[in-house]
C-alpha cells in the first residue's frame, strides 16, 4: 500500500458522500445524510493521513506543485465542509464545496504525485503556513459561492429542502469573514517570507496583485454586509463573482498568463 | 459642514466604492503585464518610486492604471485612517471593535510604509561582489560591500542548497555593520536588507607572457617593473569593451567577449603612454615601439557572490502594520460569534 492508496480511497468515500446527499434530497431518508456525514469524516480523515505521510515522507509539507496544491486545496475543503456541518448541520447546502473537492481529486489523481525536491527559498515554516492559510481562506470563499448559489435558488425557487434565507446569508457572511481573516494571515505570513527570501514584501508579479485583489475584494464584502441594501441577493452575487476572481488567481493566471510567481 | 465632510471622509460607502475603483483598475491593469514584459518586468528590480520615474513616464499608455490605482488607494488609506480615528474618537462606547480598528489601522501603516518605501528606498538587484573585493553600493555614496568569504552548498544537480556569504558593510574605511547572508536569512540593518541571490566566476584580467619570460596576471592595480627597468600600470579591465568610431571605449558585459585593459607605461627615460589594449588585436603599436612584448595565456576568472541589496526605510513599519493585523484579525475572528449574537454591527442605509 502506498500513500496514493489512501488518497483514491478518501475519493471513493466522498463520492459515496455526495451519492448519499443527493439520494437523500430526492428519498428523504435521514439515515442516508448520516452516511453521507460518516463517509465525508472518513474520506477527511483517510487524506489527512495521506498529507501526514507525504509530509513524513518528504520532509516538508508538500504543497509546490499542482499535483500538491490540488490535493491540499481538496483537503481544505473537506475541513471546511466538515465546520460547516458540525456546526450547523448544513448537509446538502455545501454539496457544491464536495463537488468542487471531487473535481480537484480527480484533476489530482491523473498527474505526476512524486514528491518533487524543494527549492532551498521555499524551505521555511514561512512557505507552509503562506499555503495552509491561502488554502483554507480558498476553501471559505469557494463555501460562499455554494451558500451565496443557494440562496438565489432559495430565493427564485423555493425549496423546502434547503436551509431559509436568513440562515443562509448568516452562514455566507460568516463563511466570507473567516477565509477574509486567514487570507489575511496568508498574505502577512507570505510578505514576510518574500522580505526574508527576495528582500521585498510585495511582489508585482500578477499572482501577487491578484492575491492583492482577492483580499481586497473580500474586505471590501466584510463591509457590504453592513449596507443593507447590498445584503441578501447582492451579497450573494458578490460571493459569485468573488470565487470567480479566487479561481482565476489559482488557476487562471497559470494557465493562461505568465508569471513569475514561485509556484508558477 | 467641517461635520459632513468629517461624515464623508468616515463614509463606509466611500471604502466600498474606493476599494472596487481600485479592484477593478487593477483587474484590468494586470491583464497588461504578461504582453509587455519590457516595462513591467522590472518592477521588483526597483523601488516604485524609481520605476515610476525611469520607466512608467516613458510608457503613460500602457501604465497609466497604475498612476491612477496608487490614488484611489492613496484615498482609500486616508478614508480607513478616518475610520480608525472616528472610532479612536469613540473608543468607551466602541472598545469591543478593538479588533477590526487594530487591522484597520495596521492597514494604514502598512500603506504609509509602502509609500514611504516606494519614495526614499531603493533596489540593487543582484550585485556581483567579488569576494575580498569591495563593491560600491550605487544608491548610497561613500558606501561598500565587501564579501569576505563565500560558501556555496552544493546538492549534486540542482540549485544549490545555499549560499553563505560572509559579509562586511563599509562608510568609507570604516565596517559599520558584518554579517551572514544565507537563503531565507537575509542581513538586515535600518532598512537595509541584503539577500544572495546566485554566484559564479568571472573574468578579472589576464595571465600573460611578459617579454618571453615569467607568466604574470595582469589585474586592474598591479604595477609591473619590465626587465629594462621600465614600468607597466594596469589601470582598468573590461571582460568585453567595445571601441566607438570616435575612439571612445565603452563597457558591454561582464562576460568574456572582446576583453581590453587600460594600460599606462612609463619607460627609463621618462617617456610615457597611455591607452587601451584589446587582447585580441595586436599590441598598440606605441607600446610594441619601446619594445613591450605582451602574450595573453587565459583569463583570471575570481569567484563572486551576487547579493540583492535593498533598502527600504518603510521596512520597521510594514512590520509593525503587519503585526497590528495579524492581531487584529485574531480579536475580530474570536469576537465575531459574540457580535453576531447580539446583533452589534453597523446598519447602513
Ligand atoms: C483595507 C482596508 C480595510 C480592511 C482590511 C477592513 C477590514 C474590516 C473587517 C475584517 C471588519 C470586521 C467585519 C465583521 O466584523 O464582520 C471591519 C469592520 C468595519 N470596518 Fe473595515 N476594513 C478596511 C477599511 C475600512 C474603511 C476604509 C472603513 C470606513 C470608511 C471601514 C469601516 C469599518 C466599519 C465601520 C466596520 C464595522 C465595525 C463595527 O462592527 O462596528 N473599514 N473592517
Amino acid at each position: 500500500m502506498n500513500n496514493l492508496h489512501l488518497l483514491q480511497l478518501a475519493a471513493v468515500a466522498y463520492s459515496l458522500a455526495v451519492t448519499g446527499y443527493l439520494l437523500q434530497l430526492v428519498l428523504k431518508k435521514p439515515w442516508l445524510k448520516k452516511l453521507a456525514f460518516g463517509c465525508i469524516a472518513g474520506g477527511f480523515l483517510l487524506q489527512t493521513a495521506c498529507l501526514a505521510w507525504r509530509w513524513q515522507l518528504a520532509g516538508f509539507l508538500p504543497v509546490t506543485n499542482l499535483f500538491s496544491t490540488l490535493f491540499f486545496f481538496s483537503w481544505a475543503l473537506a475541513a471546511c465542509y466538515l465546520y460547516f456541518e458540525i456546526r450547523y448541520r448544513i448537509a446538502a447546502s455545501g454539496l457544491f464545496v464536495m463537488f468542487l473537492n471531487l473535481l480537484l481529486l480527480a484533476s489530482a489523481l491523473r498527474r505526476d504525485a512524486s514528491l518533487p525536491m524543494l527549492i532551498p527559498s521555499l524551505d521555511t515554516p514561512f512557505f507552509s503556513l503562506h499555503i495552509v492559510f491561502s488554502f483554507l481562506g480558498y476553501a471559505f470563499f469557494a463555501m460562499a459561492f455554494s451558500l451565496g448559489a443557494l440562496y438565489l435558488l432559495q430565493r427564485y425557487l423555493p425549496n423546502q429542502q434547503l436551509p431559509t434565507l436568513a440562515t443562509l446569508r448568516k452562514l455566507n457572511e460568516e463563511a466570507i469573514f473567516l477565509g477574509f481573516a486567514l487570507f489575511t494571515l496568508c498574505l502577512v505570513v507570505g510578505g514576510i517570507w518574500a522580505y526574508w527570501a527576495w528582500g521585498y514584501y510585495f511582489s508585482w508579479n500578477i499572482k501577487g496583485i491578484w492575491s492583492f485583489l482577492v483580499w481586497l475584494f473580500y474586505a471590501g464584502m466584510c463591509h457590504a454586509k453592513f449596507i443593507r441594501r447590498w445584503q441578501g441577493t447582492g451579497y450573494a452575487l458578490l460571493s459569485i463573482a468573488g470565487f470567480g476572481v479566487v479561481l482565476f488567481t489559482y488557476l487562471g493566471i497559470g494557465l493562461l498568463l505568465e508569471s513569475n510567481h514561485p509556484l508558477e | 459642514m467641517l461635520n459632513r465632510i468629517w461624515n464623508f471622509c468616515c463614509s463606509l460607502k466611500l471604502a466600498i466604492y474606493l476599494a472596487s475603483a481600485t479592484t477593478l483598475l487593477l483587474m484590468g491593469g494586470s491583464l497588461l503585464v504578461p504582453a509587455n514584459w519590457r516595462i513591467f518586468g522590472g518592477m521588483d528590480q526597483l523601488a516604485l518610486g524609481d520605476w515610476f520615474s525611469q520607466v512608467a513616464v516613458h510608457a503613460p499608455q500602457k501604465t497609466w492604471w497604475l498612476y491612477l490605482a496608487a490614488l484611489t488607494m492613496l484615498l482609500f488609506g486616508i478614508n480607513t485612517l478616518c475610520c480608525f480615528l472616528d472610532w479612536l474618537g469613540n473608543i468607551r462606547s466602541r472598545w469591543r471593535k478593538s479588533g477590526e480598528y487594530l487591522l484597520h489601522l495596521g492597514v494604514v501603516l502598512v500603506l504609509i510604509a509602502y509609500a514611504w518605501g516606494s519614495a526614499a528606498g531603493w533596489r540593487n538587484n543582484g550585485l556581483r561582489c567579488q569576494i575580498g573585493g569591495l563593491t560600491p553600493l550605487p544608491d548610497w555614496p561613500g558606501h561598500y560591500l565587501r564579501v569576505d568569504s563565500f560558501k556555496p552548498l552544493l546538492s549534486g544537480n540542482g540549485p544549490p542548497r545555499d549560499m553563505i556569504s560572509q559579509v562586511s558593510l563599509l562608510q568609507g574605511d570604516e565596517v559599520v555593520l558584518r554579517g551572514t547572508v544565507q537563503i531565507n536569512q537575509p542581513l538586515r540593518h535600518k532598512g537595509l536588507v541584503v539577500t544572495p541571490v546566485s554566484f559564479g566566476q568571472q573574468p578579472v584580467g589576464f595571465k600573460v607572457l611578459i617579454q618571453g619570460s615569467q607568466p604574470t596576471e595582469l589585474i586592474p592595480g598591479r604595477q609591473i617593473i619590465l626587465t629594462d627597468g621600465s614600468r607597466l600600470d594596469v589601470l582598468r579591465f573590461l571582460p568585453d569593451a567595445r571601441r566607438q568610431r570616435n575612439g571612445e571605449i565603452f563597457y558591454r558585459s561582464d562576460q568574456l567577449g572582446n576583453p581590453a585593459f587600460e594600460l599606462s607605461y612609463q619607460s627609463t627615460n621618462g617617456q610615457s603612454w597611455r591607452g587601451w589594449y584589446f587582447v585580441r588585436e595586436r599590441l598598440p603599436a606605441d607600446l610594441a615601439a619601446q619594445g613591450v612584448k605582451l602574450r595573453p595565456l587565459s583569463p583570471v576568472l575570481q569567484n563572486y557572490s551576487a547579493l540583492t541589496v535593498n533598502y527600504d526605510p518603510g521596512a520597521s513599519l510594514a512590520a509593525v502594520g503587519s503585526g497590528l493585523m495579524t492581531i487584529g484579525v485574531l480579536l475580530a475572528l474570536f469576537s465575531f460569534y459574540r457580535k453576531r449574537k447580539t446583533l452589534d454591527r453597523p446598519d447602513i442605509a
